[in-house]
């Protein structure tokens, strides 16, 4: 049996560790430059409010509710999670981090009973870190992510829902719709919606020629997980990572072609940096800017430009001439900027790179090594040091309700009142 | 060990306050003529994160303010190492959360109520009764205090 772990509301849960008098209070987290929803208690989400949703839309929904809204303090949510991966860690044999909040667990070795073990593990997250968290067990991943999904939605489980038998996954299937169901994108849940497959279990019941015939092979999977065959065995088997992006909302509208070029160079130093970091080279960039499509009383304009780099690499230098060049085309005065990014696609691993005839072998291994000093210089997610063209822009992304790094600075610890 | 060094009460130790930092082992290549013996032991110096901090995963830090803890020496701008992986047990030093709020009390138990006892003879025990909205965040397992009395 396999077991997935989820942290309910994540990001929220870890302000509230340390706010305790946020326990029952709607809290909802933005993203990176508070455009958009991204985490919300139980509370705000009873109030209508959506992942996704941007800010200035719900604005009157959360000050009528006293709604109390933090940025992303990703700094901190990576460190608790480190903390609830090293508890599940100190008493799982074998745990696969999936994401941020959630990880997989062997289950092959307990011989005691399931739920029990899994509210076990609900308990120690809960005290040793203070964060609550789900438990799904079933005999594969895909079902483990549908029981999950119902330890986390009925109190009933107190946190842990064990899928053992065939009724119970039929009677879990019937009640998921089918784009809740892990690997089922909603382009795929719309395909299948229209061909009248609403919930996981009218695809379950699915004859597998038709499903051979018709889908892909990932689908066929998932298809057969939902029969309760074991055949995601790691996440690593989902395809790579085939895209990666860095982009931002300005605090403010960028007018000035200096301005965008130094917010685009620092993305493409950033996406040299996270290709290192993965271990993965990119032969394909795009860039886009965009001007503030909320603000329709100002000129509009939108553009992207893709370059395809000599030979797939990982070099920030190379990715930032590139970045430059495809800006200088696409950029045009007299609009004001709001967004811009970096894509780099076409990743490859190394194994899957492909030697160039004429590389120069020297100069390669010279930037390998720049970079691998740049990074280690940078290293622990501290910039000390940065290439002359990608200036530092913290300055023009917003933080307006940022917590403190309460376990990364001595400064920002918690405080305990000794005065009553 | 001899008999007078046994009688030595006060011992100085090399102290690694950084934890993280790596010593460079045997850098600079290798020269001829008689080792030390104490190249094999250049990582051992004391280590007071493993020291004191026992559950990694579990400990937090909190600074006091105020000062109804001083008679057991706790003091105001003292940091406590807090371990949420241990179970409460009567007369624990617990940082507790009471009407959402962070405090450091001596925990008494009985039968129908949880005591929170100060140790400052101006402050009352707080009586903390079932239906409060109360609970241990964690066990003060060492108080951190700066001794100099200068800045």
């Amino acid at each position: 049996m396999i077991g997935l772990v989820d942290c309910n509301n994540f990001f929220v849960s870890c302000e509230r560790v340390f706010r305790p008098e946020l326990r029952s209070r709607p809290v909802i987290v933005l993203s990176n430059n508070d455009g958009c929803v991204v985490a919300m208690s139980n509370e705000a989400k009873a109030l209508g409010i959506k992942r996704g949703v941007p800010l200035f839309k719900i604005r009157d929904i959360v000050q009528a509710n006293d709604i109390v809204s933090f940025s992303g303090n990703h700094r901190l949510y990576g460190d608790m999670s480190r903390r609830v991966m090293a508890t599940l860690n100190s008493i799982a044999d074998d745990i696969e981090i999936s994401s941020v909040d959630e990880a997989f667990i062997s289950l092959d070795s307990i011989e005691e009973n399931l739920a029990e073990y899994g509210r076990t593990l609900v308990k120690k997250v809960k005290r040793d870190i203070g964060i609550p968290v789900s438990v799904g067990i079933a005999p594969n991943r895909t079902l483990a992510k549908v029981a999950a999904r119902f330890a986390k939605k009925y109190p009933g489980y107190k946190g842990a829902c064990v899928i053992d038998t065939e009724e119970k996954a039929r009677k879990a299937l019937s009640m998921t719709a089918i784009g809740d169901v892990w690997g089922i994108g909603p382009r795929i849940a719309r395909r299948l919606g229209e061909a009248g497959i609403v919930n996981a279990l009218q695809f379950a019941e699915m004859p597998e020629e038709t499903v051979t015939s018709r889908y892909n092979i990932m689908l066929q999977r998932t298809w057969s997980e939902l029969n309760g065959n074991r055949c995601i065995e790691t996440d690593t088997e989902r395809p790579a990572q085939k895209t990666l992006t860095i982009s931002r909302t300005f605090a403010t509208d960028f007018y000035e072609y200096r301005d965008l070029e130094d917010a685009v160079t620092r993305f493409a130093a950033n996406v040299g940096e996270r290709l290192r970091r993965k271990g993965l080279f990119c032969d394909e960039l795009t860039v886009f800017i965009a001007t503030n499509r909320h603000r329709t009383d100002h000129p509009q304009y939108s553009n992207c430009a893709q370059r395809t780099l000599q030979e797939a690499t990982d070099d920030s230098i190379s990715i930032c001439k590139e970045a430059k060049a495809a800006l200088k085309a696409i950029f045009r005065p007299g609009y004001g900027y709001k967004r811009a990014g970096v894509t780099a696609t076409r990743i490859v691993d190394r194994e899957h790179l492909q030697p160039t005839l004429f590389e120069d072998r020297e100069e390669k291994e010279r930037r390998a090594k720049l970079m691998a000093t740049i990074d280690s210089i940078n290293g622990g997610g501290v910039e000390r040091i940065h290439l002359a063209s990608s200036p530092d822009i913290s300055s023009c992304t917003r933080h307006e309700r940022v917590s403190r790094l309460y376990t990364q600075r001595m400064s920002d610890i918690i405080e305990i009142n000794c005065h009553r | 060990m001899t008999d007078s060094q046994q009688n030595c009460d006060l011992h100085i130790y090399k102290i690694d306050t950084g934890s993280t930092l790596r010593l460079p082992y045997a850098d600079g290549g290798i020269k001829a003529g008689f080792p030390s013996p104490a190249q094999d032991r250049l990582n051992e110096s004391i280590d007071l994160n493993s020291e004191i901090v026992s559950h990694p995963a579990s400990t937090f830090y909190g600074r006091v303010a105020g000062d109804s803890m001083i008679e057991e020496g706790i003091d105001d701008g003292d940091i406590l190492v807090i371990d949420r992986s241990l179970e409460p047990l009567n007369g624990d030093l617990a940082v507790c959360c009471i009407d959402g709020e962070f405090t450091v009390k001596r925990l008494k138990v009985e039968r129908h109520r949880i005591l929170l006892m100060p140790s400052n003879r101006h402050y009352r025990p707080i009586e903390v009764k079932e239906d409060d909205d109360f609970t241990v965040w964690g066990i003060v397992t060492h108080t951190i205090k700066k001794n100099r009395r200068r800045r």
